[in-house]
C-alpha cells in the first residue's frame, strides 16, 4: 500500500493528464466541426443556385432537342416546346390546352417571351378585327362542341390572359368572338402544331 | 453528517485542502470496497484514483442529491465492474507475488477495519456470495443506509432488504453462537 502523500499525487497527476486529453480532444472536434459546417454552408450557399441553372439549362437543352429532331410529330418552325416542360422563370409564355369532354391536356408551351407576345398579339388583333362580334355564349364552352383548345397567354407579371379557339371560333374572356377564315384558321392551328 | 458533500463543496469553492480531506476520510475505504469486486489491492487502489481523479476533471457531475460517499461508492462499483471486463484473461501470479498481495489485504483490512468484531465479520463475509458480500459492506462496514447501499449496487431498497436479511442468516450460521453478538 503506498502513502496517501504518494496517492495524492498520482490524483493529481492523472486529473492533469485527463484534463489536457479532454481539452485536445475538445479543439480537436472544434477545428473539425468548425471548418465542416463552414464548408457545408457555404457548399449550399453556393451549389444550390448552381444546380438550379444547371438544371434551368437541361431544360432549355431538352427543348432545343425535340424542336431539332420534330419528336412527338411537332415540326414546326418555331420553338415549339415540350408540352411537359414548366415555365421556370416569370416570363411572358403561352401554353395552349386541349379540352376534350372535360379532359385537358397541355399540347404545347412556348416559353419565348418575344413569341409568346407576338401570339397573344396576333390573337388580340384578330378578336379586336372588323369581323368581331360580342357574344353572350358562356366562354367555357358551348354544350355542342366535344373538343376545343384554350390558349393560356401569361405575361411578365403574372397577369394571365385566356383565349378558347373552338373549330373556326375564337372568343376571349371579355365575351369577344370572331370566327376566322379558312386560311387565318389554318395558319393559327399550324402555328400551335394542331394543324 | 454530510458525507463528504460539504468538503466537496468547499473544493469547488476553491479549498485545497477540502480535497485532502474526502481523500483521508474516504480512500482506504474506497480501495477496501473496490477490492471485494477486483480481488486485488493494487489494481482496486488503481481504480480508486481513477475514481478520485473523476471528482478534479469532471467537476459538475456530482450533483449534491446523494452523499459523496454514496457516488464515490456508485463510481467505484462501475469503474470496477469495467476493470473485470476488460480483464476477464486470468492473471497467473507468481507464489511470492501471492503471498504479498494477501499481506496487503491484510495491512488495508487492518488500516480500514480497526474493530475486532467487524474484522471477524470480514473473514466470515468470504465464506459469502457476492451481492450479500457487497450489501454487508455497504451496510455495516460503511455505515452506509439502506437506500444508499441500494443506490450504490443499482439494486432497489426491498432488494437490499432481503440481501441482508438472508446474509445475516448464513452468517449466524458461519459464526456460530458467537454470530448473534457480532451482527
Amino acid at each position: 500500500m503506498r502513502e496517501l502523500n504518494e496517492i495524492k499525487a498520482e490524483i493529481l497527476l492523472r486529473s492533469e493528464k485527463r484534463i489536457k486529453q479532454r481539452n485536445k480532444t475538445r479543439r480537436m472536434i472544434i477545428s473539425f466541426c468548425v471548418p465542416l459546417c463552414l464548408i457545408v454552408f457555404i457548399g449550399s450557399a453556393v451549389l444550390v443556385p448552381a444546380l438550379h441553372k444547371d438544371s434551368k439549362n437541361i431544360n432549355d437543352e431538352g427543348i432545343k432537342g425535340v424542336v431539332d429532331d420534330g419528336a412527338d410529330g411537332i415540326v414546326n418552325s418555331g420553338p415549339i416546346y415540350r408540352p411537359d416542360v414548366e415555365p421556370v422563370s416569370p416570363k411572358s409564355t403561352v401554353s395552349v390546352i386541349k379540352c376534350t369532354d372535360g379532359e385537358e391536356k397541355t399540347v404545347c408551351v412556348f416559353m419565348d417571351p418575344l413569341e409568346a407576345k407576338e401570339i397573344n398579339e396576333t390573337l388580340s388583333a384578330l378578336l379586336y378585327s372588323n369581323n368581331s362580334h360580342t357574344t353572350t355564349d358562356d366562354f367555357v364552352g358551348n354544350a355542342k362542341s366535344i373538343s376545343h383548345y384554350l390558349i393560356v397567354y401569361t405575361d411578365e407579371c403574372g397577369e394571365v390572359t385566356v383565349y378558347k379557339l373552338e373549330e373556326n371560333i375564337l372568343f376571349d374572356t371579355n365575351g369577344k368572338s370572331v370566327m376566322l377564315g379558312e386560311e387565318e384558321e389554318k395558319k393559327l392551328y399550324s402555328s400551335f402544331g394542331i394543324g | 453528517m454530510d458525507n463528504g458533500a460539504c468538503s466537496y463543496r468547499r473544493f469547488l469553492d476553491g479549498d485545497e485542502s477540502a480535497f485532502d480531506e474526502i481523500m483521508d476520510e474516504y480512500f482506504r475505504g474506497l480501495v477496501f470496497f473496490i477490492d471485494r469486486y477486483v480481488h486485488n489491492v493494487h489494481a482496486s487502489e488503481d481504480i480508486a484514483i481513477d475514481v478520485f481523479s473523476d471528482l478534479i476533471v469532471h467537476k459538475k457531475r456530482y450533483n449534491f442529491k446523494v452523499s459523496l460517499k454514496t457516488y464515490l461508492y456508485m463510481l467505484g462499483r462501475s469503474r470496477a465492474l469495467d476493470h473485470l471486463k476488460h480483464n476477464k484473461i486470468i492473471d497467473f501470479v507468481g507464489l511470492d507475488q501471492a503471498s504479498s498481495l494477501a499481506d496487503e489485504e491484510n495491512i488495508l483490512e487492518d488500516t480500514v477495519l480497526r474493530n475486532e468484531r467487524k474484522k471477524a465479520v470480514n473473514a466470515a463475509l468470504s465464506k459469502l456470495p457476492e451481492d450479500m458480500r457487497l450489501v454487508i459492506h455497504l451496510v455495516y462496514f460503511e455505515d452506509m443506509t439502506y437506500d444508499d447501499a441500494a443506490r450504490v449496487l443499482k439494486k432497489s431498497r426491498k432488494q437490499v432488504d432481503n440481501l441482508l436479511y438472508r446474509a445475516k442468516r448464513r452468517l449466524y450460521i458461519i459464526l456460530g453462537e458467537d454470530g448473534e453478538c457480532v451482527l
